[in-house]
């Protein structure tokens, strides 16, 4: 997206900072929800397998975290409160993301060609038919699978689709790049108007700001927010990494999009500069299917039988994650030192995780455990 | 229940009581299903039976640890566990009671003990059968596969982490290290 510089541009669906940081929370909503997702599928994979699928789902995590931090210098910047700890801020899986007018569900499963499937729904670009389609009304006309979670009272997320418009739960926006150029669109608006009055929207504690010497091999550059400028490279770098610029594969920075790391799993090629979109002619992706531990699609507590040792291990690790968005929002919230920790904490939810995927579910032939990262009312 | 699903639950529950370690740890490892094998192959699958038997709860459990026969076998599976490493079992120990000796001695070769967990033929041995090569020599002591290395218990029971692997983020060597379930001699230490 081009800065406007000489005419005033319209308002758009932000107008007002609070509407804006309500927008940014659900970004940084949005960001985390993948990391639960692609976190499973990575070790669910067996160790000293599939080093092919390893690589491309650590990379596009590792990338979900650093969105995750730019959306929170984003709002530190424009004053806001990054709070990850809110009730309702993880939400229960499956969770649901819009595809155009309808949803489609993301679920907690572990790696599989379905996975595959919906990891490429989760990155796709998506463009509007046309400008003014950004936000469309929800379908009712949901996938047969859709509809059928929402029949069950247990798999109903507790705070409804991702990607709803603030205040308006019957609308949504059309695909997340269009989530995103909203907000681009709402902070060059804002800052317009407080330039107009002598003002700027960026007045946030600078010292709230994860800068790089925080933040090192995490999956690209992070961007320090206090202007405009620096605002705008840190959403479109969210935007791209994901499904590329400007319909190409790569993004701003020459890395290659979720979506087309993913497309090689898919494809079974690996793509090569300067290949088209869809036609890799890269080395072929190696993937053994088989080699996964069968976790339980979108496992609960529920599933785990009261007193035993893997309900305690499923509730420890519950407890640990919340302990670790929580050391996110203090390092969000001017400590960003503590993100050097949080790495230590990572490797532990890691083996945590990892842990889980390896135990058989008891009394359930061929299935194993998995984290349910439930972690409301889960107290540290 | 499979036969064989229902001896790797026994020879797990077996091993947690052996290791004070819970089996949800040891199913954890990853490392179970080829921690038996290993036993079958080295020791035979009668005598890990004959051990689980004696084994089972009861006042006589703890004895297989000073049985004559059982014992040496019941501290390698220990010793495996807490290592990753087979150890030799004493050869005077072997001639007498018999553990199995190896057809095909096959090079081991890095990079190929990865676990697959199919099933393959019955004319390979529980090592092949788990996408494993034999040992060549029948006595050797020697590291199960790359993950068992990594998978000891030993780093956890130390609060390390094995070097050269799972490594623990820059600078967490500078905090005391966190035990499960022990709180220190100065409260709780590390950074939880």
């Amino acid at each position: 997206m081009t800065l406007p510089t000489t005419r005033d541009i319209a308002p758009g669906d932000i107008t007002t900072i609070e509407e804006l940081q309500d927008y940014l929370y659900r970004g940084m909503q949005l960001e985390h929800a993948t990391i639960p997702v692609y976190l499973t599928a990575l070790y669910s994979l067996h160790p000293e397998t599939n080093a092919d699928a390893w690589h491309i789902l650590r990379v596009i995590a590792i990338e979900e975290m650093l969105h995750l931090t730019l959306a929170a210098n984003v709002m530190n910047a424009v004053g806001g409160q990054p709070d990850l700890t809110k009730k309702g801020f993880v939400p229960t899986y499956p969770a649901r993301l819009p595809d155009g007018e309808t949803d489609f569900l993301v679920p907690l499963q572990p790696f599989s060609e379905d996975a595959v499937h919906t990891f490429l729904q989760i990155e796709r670009p998506r463009k509007a038919p046309e400008p003014g389609k950004r936000i469309v009304a929800r379908s009712r006309a949901h996938d047969p699978e859709v509809l059928q979670a929402d029949q069950h009272l247990d798999h109903r997320p507790v705070i409804g689709p991702l990607l709803t418009v603030p205040g308006r739960p019957e609308e949504q926006f059309y695909s997340i790049g269009e989530f995103y150029e909203e907000i681009i669109h709402g902070v060059t608006y804002l800052e317009q108007e407080y330039r107009k009055q002598g003002k700027t929207l960026f007045t946030g504690d600078p010292s709230r700001q994860v800068t790089p010497e925080y933040y090192y091999s995490g999956g690209g550059e992070i961007v320090a927010v206090t202007d405009l400028e620096s605002c705008v490279k840190a959403l479109q770098l969210i935007a791209e990494q994901g499904e590329g610029l400007g319909g190409g594969i790569y993004d701003g920075e020459g890395e290659l999009a979720h979506y087309y790391r993913f497309q090689q799993l898919k494809i079974g090629r690996f793509y090569l500069p300067p290949d088209e979109p869809d036609r890799p002619t890269g080395p072929p992706v190696t993937i053994d299917w088989a080699a996964v531990y069968p976790v339980k699609k979108n496992p609960r507590m529920r599933d785990y039988p009261q007193g035993s040792q893997l309900r305690a291990a499923a509730e420890e690790f519950n407890k640990e994650y919340a302990a670790f968005l929580g050391m996110l929002t203090r390092a969000y919230t001017g400590q960003p030192q503590l993100l050097l920790e949080a790495v230590w904490q990572m490797f532990h939810v890691r083996d945590g995780i990892v842990r889980l995927v390896r135990n058989p579910l008891p009394g359930r032939d061929g299935v194993n455990a998995g984290p349910t990262f439930e972690v409301d009312g889960a107290t540290p | 229940m499979s036969g064989h699903a229902d001896l790797l639950d026994r020879f797990v529950a077996f091993s947690a009581e052996a290791t004070a370690f819970s089996a949800v740890d040891l199913w954890g490892t990853g490392q179970a299903a080829s921690y038996l094998a290993t036993v079958q192959e080295e020791a035979g699958d009668q005598i890990l039976r004959d051990l689980l038997e004696a084994a089972r709860p009861g006042p006589a459990g703890d004895q297989v640890f000073t049985d004559e026969k059982l014992g040496p076998l019941a501290r390698n599976i220990v010793k495996l566990w807490y290592s990753g490493v087979w150890y030799e079992l004493p050869p005077q120990w072997a001639a007498r009671f018999g553990a199995p000796v190896k057809a095909v001695p096959a090079q081991r070769r890095p990079g190929q003990h990865g676990v697959a967990g199919h099933s393959l033929p019955d004319s390979k041995g529980p090592l092949e059968q788990q996408g494993r090569q034999r040992t060549p020599a029948r006595c050797a002591s020697y590291v199960v596969s790359a993950a068992a290395y990594t998978e000891g218990l030993l780093w956890r029971a130390i609060g390390a982490h094995p070097s050269g692997a799972k490594a623990p983020g820059y600078g967490s060597w500078a905090v005391p290290p966190e035990i499960d379930g022990y709180e220190g001699d100065h409260g709780k230490g590390g950074s939880r």
